[in-house]
């Protein structure tokens, strides 16, 4: 297989993904995945991929690298410098690229992960059903220098690009919408109304496994408990009243009271953040969390519609 | 009507969390696993994972295909049948070797609880303990409970590196390290037997509601059988 890129330099933090590792939990095994779900499949779309197919994944851009076959490329997320050979770029669009071509992508002003969606996908050895890189349990693969990226299968696309009205309108304020859930009702009603009506601050303890934030402390909930399963976005909140948002790299099970989850569209907002940002949360109910999962599916389906 | 000692709540817009029982039995975990076990054969590609722990187990779900109430009712409706479903479990042996060479806190463990370590070894193998939930790490499995003269907290300060096939103590558990990582409870031996291995089919030789009983092993047996010594 050949190589189709030359890393030079990964920046912060540069690994594959797809869109997760399910139904591994049993083993202790958690999902990991792309930061950015719509992000991810508009990416693989743009190129001509299945929207599943392996692709980079980069923080805090500082990316680098030559071309060494001609291929096709798309980034994904927020406005960021991306140049080809110093030239400016847009995101959200697919790119042929030639050997001998320098991808550039400069360190985002706002906003801190993108997807770098590679024609044929990104070839790499999966795990349990998935590529997905989860440093931790040691599976997938993180870009360094010199890593040589191959091709997954030879693919040729066209020129797309995706209607910027479906662009997603990245607000960095808005607060994240969450759902009251599991142990909640063990907390009180003023520090639930507390914890609404705040703003946090991310610390610099945040990762794809977790964002540790910082403001108003809340009363956690004492009394024994056992370890339980984990879903993506629930709010834990330890004995130092400092909340915890669990996140696509989060253990599989663990026994701090949660007081519910920000949804998983919002989930992809949060991975965005970096330390210092602000947060606050909204809470919805599970009815209108749900329906936004349907309106984004139809966003969805309507942009892979318009790329078709 | 389903048993009303299960409790069902939201745990977000696409996943619940059944609770079973507010104590850990080895026949609640058994419960659990056939739970897990009826979920994944009747509702299928509906279901995105089941996490089972201890006392529990949280459902995520496709909540672009079924919505939080449907999906609920069709959890209660099996949680109903679940006693009349049989649901095998296994019991697996594992070689421990028991020694301070690769147990650091065995010693200490005797010495602070006046007994030999013939006694820690005699109560710690003759056993049989239930899988009551994995996680922590890929494999790490948290077994109980250990008689309970054997009962030790986890250390003050967690060892930056404990060695693979470590067994372990904190509390009522007992665990063997899949992997090198960090770690806080006390170290009794070691198991030679790779327990999470990804080329392995299963890569884990038991799941949770399975039991476990440890085989103490000789310096020569654990060597034979790919055993380190650091």
């Amino acid at each position: 297989m050949t190589s189709i890129l030359k890393v030079i330099n990964p920046g912060l933090y540069s690994c594959v993904q797809d869109l997760g590792r399910f139904g591994q939990n049993h083993l202790g095994l958690t999902t990991g995945g792309c930061h950015d779900a719509y992000a991810f499949k508009i990416a693989n779309a743009l190129v001509g991929n299945p929207i599943n197919s392996p692709a980079l994944e980069l923080t805090l851009g500082g990316f680098r690298a030559e071309v060494l076959a001609p291929i096709t490329i798309a980034l994904t997320g927020l406005n960021v410098g991306f140049t080809i050979n110093n030239k400016n770029q847009a995101l959200w669009q697919s790119i042929q690229v030639a050997r001998g071509d320098v991808i550039e992508i400069a360190t985002p002003h706002i906003g801190l992960r993108h997807t770098l969606a590679i024609s044929g996908g990104v070839k790499a050895q999966s795990h349990f059903t998935s590529v997905s890189t989860v440093m931790r349990e040691g599976l997938g693969c993180k870009i360094e220098a010199n890593t040589l990226i191959k091709q997954q299968a030879p693919r040729f696309s066209k020129q797309k690009r995706l209607p910027a009205n479906l662009i997603p309108n990245f607000c960095q304020n808005t607060p994240l919408n969450m759902v009251l859930a599991l142990q909640h009702h063990e907390f009180s009603a003023a520090d639930l109304n507390r914890f609404l009506s705040s703003s946090y601050t991310v610390t610099g303890q945040s990762d794809r496994m977790g964002y540790r934030i910082q403001g108003a402390a809340l009363e956690s909930p004492t009394g024994a408990r056992f370890s339980e399963g984990i879903n993506l976005g629930a709010i834990q909140v330890p004995a130092d009243g400092q909340p915890i948002v669990l996140l696509n790299d989060r253990q599989t099970i663990g026994g701090y009271p949660k007081l519910g989850s920000v949804t998983a569209l919002d989930c992809a907002n949060l991975l965005q953040k970096r330390a210092g940002d602000e947060v606050a949360f909204n809470a919805i109910s599970i009815e209108k969390a749900q329906n936004l999962n349907h309106l984004a599916q139809v966003k969805l389906q309507r942009a892979l519609d318009a790329l078709n | 009507m389903s048993n009303p000692s299960y409790r069902i709540f939201d745990a977000s817009e696409n996943a619940v969390i059944v609770y079973f029982s507010d104590i850990v039995s080895s026949e609640q975990t058994q419960k659990i696993a056939a739970f897990s076990h009826a979920l994944k054969t009747s509702l299928g590609e509906l279901i995105v994972d089941v996490t089972l722990s201890y006392t529990s187990a949280l459902v995520t779900y496709q909540s672009l295909s079924i919505d939080h109430f449907s999906i609920k009712q069709k959890i209660k409706s099996i949680l109903t049948q679940l006693n009349d479903i049989t649901f095998s479990v296994k019991q697996i042996e594992l070689p421990a070797y028991y020694h301070s060479e690769v147990g650091a806190d065995l010693n200490t463990m005797a010495k602070a609880k006046n007994l030999t370590v013939s006694d820690i070894i005699k109560f710690h193998s003759e056993q049989i303990y239930s899988v009551f939930a994995i996680g922590f790490a890929p494999g790490f499995a948290f077994l109980g409970e250990v008689n309970p003269i054997l009962a030790t907290p986890r250390l003050a300060t967690p060892r930056k590196k404990v060695a693979k096939g470590s067994i372990a103590i904190a509390d009522k558990q007992t665990a063997v390290y899949p992997a090198v990582s960090p770690g806080g409870w006390n170290l009794i031996g070691n198991c030679p037997v790779s327990l999470f291995d990804a080329a392995n089919t299963p890569p884990l030789p038991f799941n949770i509601g399975d039991s476990v009983k440890f085989v103490p092993i000789e310096r020569n047996e654990f060597i034979r059988l790919g055993g380190h010594i650091d």
